[in-house]
């Protein structure tokens, strides 16, 4: 287990940043007191959540041995944390794509529209919940643990904000204050806690084996790809505060590329958590 | 459940000969990489000074382990499609090939490696207790290939009240997690489950 998981890790991480980038384009949307113009740029904009969420179930197909018959994934609904994934999952980009679609073409009441908002916001709480909920196996101590959801939570935070920031300075919304200075900030309080996760995690990992397995020899190289983790993350973090700091707006293009470097960055972190992978007895 | 099938180790008996291993390869006809028995030795011990005298308390046993039909199967319950199932009538965990996605859920969630992807098949395998010979009352293949006469299959229940009741030793997790079907006769030299002062000593064979 470990980067040959490397579709599980780019599903993943693409999936719950776009549950954060979403979550801030909802609070936007809600609480952001935008005008329609502004309204309208920012769901249009939100294609690319939805695009990113989409491109993450495509990779994820390609961990299957049978993707031809995935639909099969959906027949515990309900029952399996990872239907749940799935149908939630996919419920929750169909859901994104029809909003952003009826907005484009006017379908529909804005009354109607809103409530789709908040169905959205719903199948994205619900997907996010149920993919954590596949990895709390009693039977992996692992990732058992409520470090996990943690850990799904920051990389939702960390790269939904940045996305999020990127999507806002497309959209030309630059009021109020919340919506420009927020998503750095709050990025900056999910990498400090990541950081206190990362240590938690290493100081608990002695503590976990079986008679054949320590989990503390899983994955020799855990500090060093740590480290590699929190300085990209910490390198885009300073860049991006830097320039909140001195009133730049976010350029696009450096949005997007703070993006793609903070998303490597959780990767890196994300491909520890798979090669963590043991149970308790044999494998 | 009408009935539940389990397996019999004895592992005081068994000498790791991989009979059992080999015969259920070739009945199953599995590739290189896939096995539905494996036979694990946990070994441990040192030699320790006594006055002038050095005494060993070296030991190495075989546990010959495939899946054990668990009461509580972990893998049945994260599979998403169902294709991972017990049969209501022996208590069997198989895979249903015609439904299975391949997504290694039960593999990741399986403490005793049972279910095992097949890169050629595309999906998930496992020992699914020769179900069709049990069917007409022959007993699984393994059982039948052992030299030393050290595994036996049957209703869990009479195995239980034939062998006793101990389902696991080191390296086998504690039984409260899958409940498996499994009866142990353990190695004079067995250590408790969750010991670690032995180690697997043949990684690359399983």
């Amino acid at each position: 287990m470990g980067w040959h998981e490397w579709p599980l890790i780019l599903f993943t991480v693409l999936a719950q940043t776009a549950v954060g980038a979403f979550c801030w384009c909802f609070a936007a949307l809600t609480l952001g007191g935008l005008d329609d113009a502004g309204r309208a740029r920012l769901q249009r904009a939100m294609l690319a959540v939805w695009l990113l969420a989409a491109a993450g179930f495509a990779l994820s197909a390609l961990h299957l041995g049978s993707p031809w018959r995935g639909i099969n994934a959906t027949f515990r609904f309900l029952r399996a944390p990872l239907s749940n994934e799935i149908v939630f999952g996919s419920a929750f980009v169909a859901a994104g794509f029809a909003g952003w679609w009826a907005q484009r073409r006017g379908i529909g009441s804005p009354g109607l529209r809103q409530g789709l908002l908040w169905l959205t916001l719903v199948l994205c709480l619900a997907f996010l919940a149920s993919m954590t909920a596949f990895y709390l196996m009693p039977t992996v101590p692992t990732w058992n643990t409520p470090l996990t959801p943690a850990a799904f939570l920051l990389t939702a935070t960390i790269g939904g904000s940045i996305v999020a920031a990127t999507l806002f300075s497309a959209a030309g919304i630059e009021q109020p204050r919340w919506l420009r200075e927020g998503p750095v900030k709050l990025a900056a309080l999910a990498v400090a806690a990541a950081v206190l996760v990362t240590l938690a995690q290493s100081a608990s990992l002695p503590a976990i084996h079986s008679s054949i397995h320590e989990a503390a020899l899983l994955t020799p190289d855990y500090g060093a790809l740590m480290g590699l983790r929190f300085v990209l993350l910490f390198t885009v973090l300073g860049l991006w505060l830097r320039g909140v700091w001195h009133g730049r707006t976010l350029a696009v293009g450096t949005g997007a590329s703070y993006a793609v470097v903070l998303l490597l960055g959780e990767m890196v972190g994300r491909g520890v958590f798979y090669n963590l992978h043991m149970t308790v007895g044999l494998r | 459940m009408a009935k539940q099938y389990g397996f019999y180790v004895d592992s005081a008996k068994c000498t790791g000969c991989k009979t059992c291993q080999l015969a259920c390869k070739d009945y199953k006809d599995l590739p290189a990489d896939v096995n539905f028995r494996r036979v694990y030795e946990y070994a441990g011990g040192s030699w320790q000074a006594t006055g002038e005298s050095w005494n060993n308390d070296v030991f190495a046993y075989y546990l010959s382990i495939s899946c054990n039909h668990c009461a509580d199967p972990a893998c049945t319950k994260v599979c998403p499609t169902g294709a991972m199932h017990k049969s209501p009538e022996t208590g069997l965990v198989a895979v249903n090939g015609d439904v299975c996605i391949g997504c290694k859920s039960c593999q990741m969630a399986c403490p005793y490696g049972a279910p095992q992807y097949d890169e050629r098949k595309g999906r998930m395998t496992k020992c699914d207790g020769c179900a069709e010979r049990v069917a007409v009352g022959a007993r699984p293949v393994c059982v039948e290939s052992c030299p030393l006469r050290a595994l036996d299959f049957g209703p869990i229940e009479e195995l239980r009240a034939k062998y006793g009741t101990v389902g696991s030793v080191a390296p086998l997790p504690p039984v409260r997690f899958t409940q498996p079907s499994l009866v142990i006769n353990p190695n004079p030299n067995a250590r408790a489950s969750g010991d670690r002062s032995g180690s697997l000593i043949n990684p690359t064979e399983v």
